[in-house]
């Protein structure tokens, strides 16, 4: 290098870096209603086109519509479906099937994985078997299941909240294993009883845990509950999706595969919604992950 | 809490001007780790914190202080040793302390999170709260008695990891580095306060700090230690008259005293005389 400096050089590497407001933070009430309106009409680009190419390319002859049917036919079944009843009464059995296995699977999944992390003794007996079972999909257990338990309702109900409460179980065991130990000595230290540390403590502490399981498990319990259905039963959504099949109307089968669907994503944002609300403070604490 | 409480200490021992409120023998601390050897915390570590003393603990990051502090909050147990406390009252909590890295509950507000010795005490609700307010308003967090944690600085954060101890009113106040997230000027408001409050309730204090200033301002007396193991270096009398203010700092005797700490500290001085009392 030379000893002269190069003025030019220099000027051209003094330069600022400046950090301003980003536009989202400027943005006001306005913007962020068009934002809104950007993104739902964004989203809805995608399925809309594919509805509307499957119309045309079953009205033109590309698919074959016996096989494919064809989305004005789907809603036909489905209208029709709606005024015979048929619809409303397959969809209120899958629902009470998926509340009840749900709502059993979480709270038993809640209070054992509770029970497993105070109790040394439980948490030894269970875990190793809890955490093996957790791996294996829950699907290939149904075979086993139909044999044990057989073929009336109850077997189905203890299926679906089987598969729940794994997920819940587990995770509530883990978050609880993994409070900080700053907590417990605070707890300790301030002369908390086991009650109070049990209150105050370890169940605030992992709501934010459960709440997330809860929702992963709604998705999965819907899961369970349809291909129970699939295989065993003579009504509910999943017997009407797969018996259609079955008959070969496939428009039925359509309208079989968006309730479902719907139901799905209903079923997982109410959770979502019940869940944000239990634990507040984890807004605040995480939000910057948001 | 009364977990470090050992009793069965003879009447009369060796003579002692003021009652001794915590007594530190051979202590110890190791912590065991799987496939590797201990790490020596604390090493045959020999104190006395006399009742009502404000003593100071200071030495490099990484000597044992956190240790100790948690060995005399009842935490951990010593691995060789003995920790004696002198209870004189049922009812007042032993020992409150404020940890380094404040803990506080994220999912209670702060009001709630100063209350929680109360609370688990069963303090009468309003009474609780009363007192909780009091001690919010102290340490300058007025205003933000519903507040969550997680909206809170960390300065803020330890000022109610510090309202929380102060609430309980404990017979042994444990501070580790409590005004280390604090700002100079909040630094210098609570260390006023903190001489007050001792001033009013007769508390005997155990203080963790890296900051010789606060510790020669605050203390009757700082105790020295050294790293790995950690060990109790040097004991030393800060000689001022309480009540003591802000301005003390001016005394030439302060400044020679801080700067003697700091040699030492530095491990410049090699030998010293032992002021252990
Ligand atoms: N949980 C632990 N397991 C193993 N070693 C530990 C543990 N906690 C602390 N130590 C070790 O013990 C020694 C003393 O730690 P301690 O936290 O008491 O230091 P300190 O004096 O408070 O330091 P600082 O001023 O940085 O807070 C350190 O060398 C540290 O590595
Ligand atoms: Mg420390």
């Amino acid at each position: 290098m030379t000893v002269q400096m190069d003025r030019s050089v220099s000027r051209n590497e003094d330069s600022w870096v400046e950090h301003r407001p980003d536009s989202k933070q400027r943005s006001t009430a306005h913007q962020a209603r068009r934002d809104g309106v950007l993104r739902l009409v964004l989203g809805l680009v995608l399925p809309v086109g594919m509805l509307v190419a499957w119309e045309i390319s079953a009205r033109s002859g590309w698919i074959d519509a016996r096989f494919f049917s064809q989305p004005s036919a789907v809603a036909a079944k489905a209208w029709e479906d709606m005024q015979s009843g048929l619809l409303w009464s397959e969809l209120k059995i899958t629902i009470v099937r998926l509340l009840t296995g749900y709502v059993v699977g979480s709270l038993a999944g809640i209070l054992i994985g509770l029970l497993m992390s105070q109790v040394k003794v439980l948490r030894w007996m269970l875990e190793p078997m809890i955490r093996a079972l957790y791996v294996i999909p829950k699907l290939a257990l149904l075979p086993l299941f139909l044999l044990l338990f057989g073929l009336g309702e109850v077997p189905k109900l203890i299926f679906i909240a089987l598969g729940t409460f794994y997920i819940v179980a587990f995770t509530t065991l883990s978050a609880a294993m993994m409070i900080p130990t700053a907590f417990h000595e605070v707890a300790r230290s301030y002369g908390l009883s086991s009650g109070q540390r049990f209150r105050w403590v370890i169940v605030p502490a992992i709501t934010p845990q459960i709440v997330s399981s809860l929702k992963l498990a709604s998705g999965i319990s819907m899961l369970l509950v349809i291909a129970v259905e699939f295989v065993n039963a003579h009504e509910g959504l999943g017997y009407y999706t797969w018996h259609a099949w079955q008959i070969f109307v496939p428009d039925r089968m359509y309208v079989g595969v968006v309730t479902i669907s719907i139901v799905g994503v209903l079923f997982s944002g109410l959770v979502g919604l019940l869940g944000s609300r239990v634990a507040r403070w984890a807004d605040s604490e995480y939000a910057q992950s948001r | 809490m009364t977990e470090a409480v050992r009793s069965g200490l003879p009447p009369t021992g060796d003579v002692a001007p003021i009652a001794d409120k915590i007594r530190i023998e051979g202590l110890s601390y190791r912590y065991r780790r799987r496939g590797r050897e201990d790490v020596v915390a604390l090493d045959d570590v020999d104190l006395t914190v006399g009742r009502g003393e404000f003593l100071s603990v200071a030495g490099p990051s990484g000597c044992g202080k956190s240790t100790l502090l948690r060995v005399l909050a009842g935490l951990q147990k010593p691995t060789a040793g003995v920790v004696r406390i002198n209870r004189e009252r049922r009812g007042r909590p032993l020992v409150a302390p404020v940890f380094q890295e404040y803990s506080i509950f994220p999912w209670r507000s702060v009001e709630a999170n100063v209350r929680l010795g109360l609370d688990a005490a069963g303090v009468d609700r309003s009474e609780a709260r009363r007192r909780s307010q009091e001690w919010i308003e102290r340490v300058g967090l007025a205003g933000f008695e519903k507040a969550l944690p997680g909206n809170l600085s960390g300065g803020m954060k330890q000022r109610v990891a510090l309202a929380r101890a102060f609430v309980v009113e404990p017979e042994i106040l444990l501070m580790d580095e409590p005004f280390a997230a604090l700002d100079a000027q909040l630094r210098k408001v609570l260390q006023e306060e903190l001489l007050a409050i001792v001033r009013e309730h007769t508390y005997t204090v155990f203080f963790v700090t890296h900051n010789l200033d606060e510790a020669i301002l605050l203390s009757d007396r700082i105790a020295l230690m050294s790293a790995r193991p950690g060990r109790m270096r040097r004991i030393v009398d800060v000689p001022f008259a309480r009540p003591r203010s802000a301005e003390l700092r001016k005394d030439p005797e302060f400044v020679r005293l801080e700067e003697e700490l700091w040699a030492d500290l530095k491990g410049d001085v090699e030998t010293i005389e032992e002021v252990v009392r």
